[in-house]
């Protein structure tokens, strides 16, 4: 999944490069997908000859966000996306993934609070915890809940940030999608709630994105002369 | 393209990063055993 990504990722940059605000959104939001794995890889992956590298991409990728999202022209891009923008539908599926991740994280946090019982996804790991718990409920859900509210006022950063999370969701839900097929190969079980969720999260989030950057124009320019 | 000067960090980091990343995905899967041969060899 990381090298179509990689893939699309040289694509979009060139596009950014020159001036595209579709092709910026979703270069934000596949150096979102990057940030959030190799964040993940950088803190939890058993420790190998690549954690330099994790190091370093979690450096660069967070250093290129914070540089990206502070340097574009938040109204230019807005002004890109055409009236018939569908800011609701796009606002309702990212409150829908919210609500989702929130069901199926705090489903495996709240008994710990309430029966002393471990997070499934800690004692099938066997670590001290889950990134992923870090990551989608104290990023990924209120960046989703942000950008909605944003969207559905018509506000500049309500467009960028639901690209972004556009993005970050079209591309998470392959890549898990594609680590529980290789799982499954590799004779593991895999949990059918989660893979269900991770179909309807790489289905709903490409769909969307698709929706959504088709009434982003290509040739405005992203940021002022 | 005149970009403002933080979007032009970010787009000159961006290559970097593809290149890690692929270093760190597809490529990477070589590493290890480049590394190991390189310490028997």
């Amino acid at each position: 999944m990381t090298l179509f990504a990689l893939g699309v990722g040289v694509v979009v940059w060139r596009a950014a490069r020159r001036g595209s605000p579709r092709a910026t959104l979703i270069w934000q939001g596949l150096l979102g997908y990057l940030a959030y794995t190799y964040t993940g890889a950088a803190f939890a992956y058993g420790f190998n000859v690549l954690f330099l590298v994790y190091v370093a991409l979690f450096s660069t990728t967070i250093a290129a966000l914070i540089a990206g999202l502070s340097g574009i022209d938040a109204p230019a891009l807005h002004a890109a996306f055409d009236a018939r923008t569908p800011r609701r539908g796009v606002a309702a599926f990212l409150l829908v993934m919210a609500l989702v991740l929130c069901l199926l994280w705090f489903g495996q946090i709240v008994p710990f609070f309430t029966e002393g019982r471990l997070p499934p996804m800690i004692e099938k790991a066997g670590t001290p915890t889950v990134f992923v718990f870090v990551l989608d409920l104290g990023v990924i859900v209120p960046l989703a809940v942000l950008s909605a509210w944003w969207l559905l006022g018509d506000r500049p950063w309500g467009y960028v940030l639901a690209g972004f999370v556009l993005v970050k969701s079209a591309t998470m839900g392959l890549a898990l999608l594609s680590m529980t097929a290789f799982a499954l190969r590799a004779g593991q079980e895999a949990d059918l709630a989660l893979s269900l969720a991770w179909i309807a999260l790489a289905a709903a989030g490409t769909t969307m994105s698709f929706w959504f950057f088709g009434h982003c124009r290509t040739d405005a320019p992203a940021s002022p002369e | 393209m005149n970009h403002p000067p933080r979007l032009r960090v970010a787009l000159g980091l961006t290559p970097w990063i593809l290149a890690l990343a692929a270093l760190a995905s597809g490529a990477g899967l070589f590493v290890p055993s480049l590394y190991r041969a390189a310490r028997t060899w």
